[in-house]
């Protein structure tokens, strides 16, 4: 170990990904777990309250699970991909506002801008270890929400966007909420796949390598850089499109929502570290447990005072930041090996 | 004369004012088993890491095949056939023995299949078959060892450069790396290590290449070469080898 190298940000996952990944049976596996998290969506779709918490875990489901590409497999701490996301956002906006072009063709252009931009503003900051990396992708979300409010013709400066009304699939806008929540249900789905099958793939591996040692990576010949810039396009490129179907979801965008970090940019990365980082379905896990959470802990609280529900959030995750080091996913691991352990030992 | 396999031309590496490697030529002819050894600080570990790549040099060169690689990183010289292991044993935890294999047979095996194919080829040359789905952080010092070796093979390298890759072996794990390594030999592969065990270098090695503060000292026949007076005094104090 180099003086200058810190602890990395990311707890060693003991999870190795390509065993659990691999083979019909976890490919099963998966379909289950989403056929699973199907379930609240059948069971509460008549609460219009459960339904829209509902629909928000789904997309930021997506939405951490397309952060972990990157910074959990990748061990890039980006706490900038609020950037991408804004982006996303304000792209599919913009396009159907001005020149009525469908968003589900409208998600595209978003996602190509951020797979180039991320890349592009990455580069110069992988030079920087751990915690200055994701300082420095602090710093590119300030950048972003000052421009935000700045370009008016673009992005409605402090106003923002709106997107009225106007109801037909392919508007995608929908009367029916829950439509809402499968095309959210979707998004969740898609990005899961995308991860399964990168991890299965060649780029999955390396990416996994230059994680865990740059150097080693060097030498069984992986060009770390490159590697880095297209996991990064991915990810950005996924995130995006979740900004995307977020802005035909609320239909009104401004800087403050897009840009506050503790509900977006930080926020992915909460949900996965919390689930547990660096696995497939630990994002997953995250979102369903603190979304519905912090929902409904502002539904309770929020009148009590500014902010409880947050404190309230907040002690859930110190508890979770001692208790369960590798998240959620991680514990469930470390218990089924335990098990599994004293299974041999009788 | 047609060029030698791998020739290491007048190397120098300065870190500020210290000079860390001075001038050190060398060649290694294909099939070959060369060692580097000297006292601790001798330099060997720069030396190594200027021919691997991770280090630049500030003169001189280094040529691969005929090739200049002076200005390939790590990598590229991973991809013309160039393998490294290194001294403290660094699997990836977070993977499989298997999966750590397969890192390195992806780079001449891009399909998941061919990789995991190849992976347990090289891993049944070390000896590591059976341990295929232990995870990695379960492997002891030797397999861990033996597992760097694997990830080296699976590049398919034309030449491997090993660094101290026996410290810490017992004597017969000592003996199952040398006949492996002699295996590998007569199928073609060249080998440059870096050695402190001189058993092994006795045992292994074709000629000696000896470094003390930064320069060549000496160069020969193993066997010759530890009995050099300049080398025992310079490596091994007064005491005899």
């Amino acid at each position: 170990m180099s003086p200058n190298e810190e602890p990395p940000l990311i707890p060693e996952t003991n999870r190795p990904a390509g065993s659990i990944l691999s083979g019909r049976r976890t490919t099963i596996l998966y379909l289950a777990g989403l056929g699973l998290a199907l379930v609240p969506f059948l069971l509460l779709s008549r609460d219009l309250f459960w339904l829209n918490i509902i629909t928000y875990t789904y997309l930021f489901a997506g939405l951490a699970v397309a952060w972990n590409i990157i910074a959990g497999f990748g061990g890039q701490f980006s706490l900038g991909h609020g950037v991408f996301f804004a982006v996303g956002a304000y792209t599919t906006s913009r396009l159907f506002l001005t020149w009525g072009i469908s968003p589900w063709l409208g998600i595209l252009p978003g996602a190509l801008l951020c797979a180039v931009l991320g890349p592009l503003i990455f580069l110069p900051t992988f030079r920087l270890k751990g915690s200055f990396f994701a300082i420095a992708t602090l710093a590119f979300n300030e950048v972003a929400f000052v421009f935000a409010n700045y370009m008016e013709s673009l992005t409605g400066g402090p106003r923002g966007l709106q997107v009225p009304f106007r109801a037909a699939f392919v508007n995608m806008i929908f009367a029916d909420p829950r439509h809402y929540t499968g095309l959210m249900f979707g998004f969740m789905a898609i990005a899961v796949a995308i991860s399964v099958v990168l991890m299965r793939s060649r780029l999955g591996y390396y990416l996994l390598a230059v994680r865990e040692d740059e150097d080693s990576a060097r030498a069984a010949g992986i060009s770390v850089t490159g590697v880095k810039l297209r996991a990064t396009a991915l990810s950005a490129g996924l995130t995006a499109i979740g900004g995307g179907l977020f802005a035909m979801y609320v239909r009104t965008i401004d800087p403050i929502s897009l840009f506050t970090l503790s509900d977006v940019g930080v926020k992915f990365a909460l949900l996965s570290l919390i689930g547990g980082i660096g696995t497939i379905t630990g994002p997953v896990l995250g979102a369903f447990l603190i979304i519905p959470l912090e929902s409904y802990l502002r539904a309770l609280f929020g009148g009590a005072g500014p902010g409880v529900h947050l404190v309230l959030l907040g002690f859930v995750m110190l508890l979770a930041a001692l208790f369960m080091r590798r998240g959620v996913a991680g514990a469930i691991d470390a218990m089924r090996r335990r098990w599994r352990h004293r299974n041999q030992q009788r | 004369m047609s060029e030698p396999f791998f020739r290491v031309h007048s190397v120098v590496k300065r870190f500020g004012g210290l000079v860390a490697v001075n001038e050190v030529s060398f060649d290694v002819a294909r099939g070959e088993i060369v060692s580097i050894i000297g006292p601790n600080g001798a330099g060997k570990t720069t030396l190594f890491n200027l021919l691997t790549g991770q280090l630049k040099p500030s003169a001189g060169e280094v040529r691969l095949n005929g090739n200049a690689i002076n200005a390939l990183g790590p990598d590229q010289r991973a991809r013309l056939g160039l393998g490294r292991t290194f001294q403290i044993a660094k699997p990836l935890t977070a993977l499989t023995t298997l999966e750590n294999a397969m890192v390195g047979a992806f780079l001449h095996h891009p399909r998941l299949a061919d990789a995991e194919a190849k992976a347990h080829e090289v891993l049944r040359e070390v000896g590591l078959d059976g341990r295929a789905r232990i995870r990695a952080a379960e492997l002891t010092l030797s397999e861990r060892r033996r597992l760097e070796v694997a990830r080296a093979l699976a590049l398919e390298p034309v030449l491997i450069l090993l660094d101290e890759v026996m410290a810490g072996l017992n004597q017969s794990e000592v003996q199952a790396s040398i006949d492996l390594f002699r295996r590998l030999n007569a199928a073609g592969l060249t080998f440059l290590i870096i050695e402190h065990n001189l058993k092994v270098v006795r045992a292994f090695s074709e000629r000696v290449i000896v470094l003390d503060r930064g320069a060549k000292i000496a160069e020969g026949d193993a066997e010759q070469i530890l009995t050099t007076p300049e080398v025992v005094t310079a490596y091994l104090g007064k005491r005899k080898a």
